[in-house]
């Protein structure tokens, strides 16, 4: 489970999230969609430590997450970068088997076995020559998908995922959607999700929430969501210009 | 937080306090680099004290920094060990003191040129190629991931960088002061300047071994500087591609600078000058 109470976070003066309090159950997906610079991103480096927030506390399965990332383990949680961020002087499987090697903790033959199971897991598993691909030699739903892959490997029970569909096609964008809730509904893992693509928030969210001006306007099921009457989350539906959004880079 | 001065004053003032804010910028970011830089050197103090340094990526990197440098290193030196040498013979010729060229020669090189050299040749270009490296993996969020996959990235990417380049700049200096003076030595005896004999002669009688040794210690501070230099420009790349771009150029830039700066006052300490 993943509960963040007041959390607050500014940079430069500039307050990106304020007093934001919300909770994914264990298990559960919650996505966060909302206009682009609004802090979708910032949340989730929060969550996975990355950065520390100004105030307020962020607890995962009822523990307080305080020491930088680095410097602890990280085991229980896994991301998804938008970017992919897959490490570009490796190869696939090298990519992949990385976590564990750090984790010195399996053989080299256990590690080979990891790796085409998670291959296998998100749908690469039948390319013999994919693992020894680089990964600028990888389409971008490729690359995502080894990304998923080299997240799940580290068996994560929660996973947050930043604009996993961006940049891609609509089939492959629904080739990681389904990917997203086969590992859901497989593992188990509680998943946190940010875009601003409402086909994957309206997909793959158990709930749904609008971040706006750094709060979470409104927050629940889908369906709840689409027939909702708050300005704010009907301009963002509908993709309309005009409203309280305003285009020009500012809230 | 910085607070820009007020407009609501004479111009000579606010030209005045526009200097002085500038300055003071200039400043703070100064001492928040050496500052940054130092933390760096500590942390990759540590990381090898724990054991947690990877010394596969050391060893790649040495491979990366001092073997892939070595051919431009041999290049350079010699070429310049030849031009000295080329300058010499005629000016000592002339005064009738060709029995001094070996001596001002190795002198030369072992004291100045061939750290220097060797420092600005690393700097440009294994320099730019760590703040590249660094550069691009921080915007395209490959920093992050390492930390995601438990994994710090100075154990990983930048300690390694920083005991390579520690390790083999003395190395490479080793390797000019032979090239420099051994092709200097040739090009006397070609043109018929001096003998092997005399040359050699001339460098043992005079040459002291702290000639070397104090040029060799320069080598592990040039390592220090720029590798310390090229992690900080890399991991503060913003703006994409063209960041990574600036980033290079002002490592080169602030590498070859802090290079001849911390060179002067190491040659006054060393050599009691």
């Amino acid at each position: 489970m993943i509960y963040l109470e007041n959390l607050c976070y500014s940079i430069s003066g500039r307050e990106i999230l304020s007093n934001l309090t919300l909770t994914v159950p264990a298990g559960k997906t919650l996505v966060i969609i909302g206009p682009s610079g609004c802090g979708k991103s910032t949340l989730l480096r929060l969550v996975m430590g990355l950065i520390q927030p100004t105030a307020g506390r962020i607890l995962i399965n009822g523990h307080p997450l305080t020491a930088p990332l680095a410097h602890k383990s990280s085991h229980s949680r896994g991301m998804v970068f938008q970017s992919s961020a897959l490490f570009d002087f490796l190869s696939v499987y090298e990519n992949i088997a990385f976590g564990l090697r750090r984790k010195r903790t399996l053989t080299e033959d256990e590690i080979r076995e990891r790796v085409g199971r998670e291959l296998a897991h998100v749908g690469l598993g039948d390319d013999p020559s994919l693992p020894d691909k680089m990964p600028a030699e990888l389409s971008g739903g490729m690359k995502k998908r080894v990304a998923i892959a080299r997240t799940l490997a580290m068996d994560p029970e929660i996973i947050l995922y930043d604009e996993p569909t961006t940049g891609l096609d609509p089939i492959m964008a629904g080739l990681i959607n389904e990917l997203i809730l086969l590992v859901q509904q497989q593992l188990n893992v509680t998943s946190l999700l940010v875009t601003h693509d409402l086909s994957t928030a309206l997909r793959v969210g158990d709930e749904i929430g609008l971040l706006f001006q750094g709060k979470i306007i409104e927050i629940g099921p889908a369906q709840e969501i689409m027939d909702s009457t708050n300005p704010i989350l009907r301009q963002f539906i509908q993709g309309d210009p005009l409203g309280p959004i305003r285009t020009n880079g500012e809230w | 937080m910085t607070t820009k001065p007020s407009s609501n004053h004479s111009p000579i003032f606010s030209v005045l306090a526009k200097f002085f804010f500038s300055l003071g910028h200039v400043v703070l970011s100064f001492l928040s680099m050496i500052g940054e830089v130092f933390l760096y050197y500590l942390h990759s103090l540590r990381s090898l004290l724990r054991g947690n340094l990877d010394w596969e990526r050391t060893f790649l990197e040495m491979n990366a920094i001092g073997v892939n440098s070595l051919p431009i290193v041999i290049i350079i030196s010699s070429f310049t060990g030849m031009v000295i040498s080329l300058h010499l013979s005629k000016a000592f010729v002339d005064f009738g003191v060709t029995s001094q060229m070996g001596h001002l020669l190795t002198l030369a090189f072992s004291r100045e040129l061939a750290p220097v050299l060797t420092g600005v040749v690393v700097a440009g270009r294994a320099g730019s190629a760590i703040a590249a490296e660094i550069g691009s993996m921080s915007v395209t969020e490959q920093l992050d991931a390492l930390k995601t996959l438990s994994t710090d990235p100075i154990d990983f990417l930048i300690a390694p960088k920083i005991f390579a380049s520690f390790l083999m700049l003395p190395l490479l200096i080793v390797i000019a002061n032979i090239s420099g003076v051994l092709a200097g030595m040739w090009l006397a005896v070609h043109f018929k300047t001096i003998t092997v004999l005399t040359f050699l002669d001339s460098i043992l009688t005079y040459i002291k071994p702290w000639d070397f040794i104090g040029g060799i210690i320069k080598g592990f501070f040039f390592g220090l500087i720029i590798a310390g230099i090229g992690t900080y420009y890399g991991s503060h790349t913003e703006n994409g591609a063209a960041g990574v771009g600036v980033s290079t150029t002002k490592t080169v830039v602030a590498s070859t600078i802090f290079l001849f700066i911390i060179n002067y006052f190491l040659s006054a300490f060393l050599y009691e000058l």
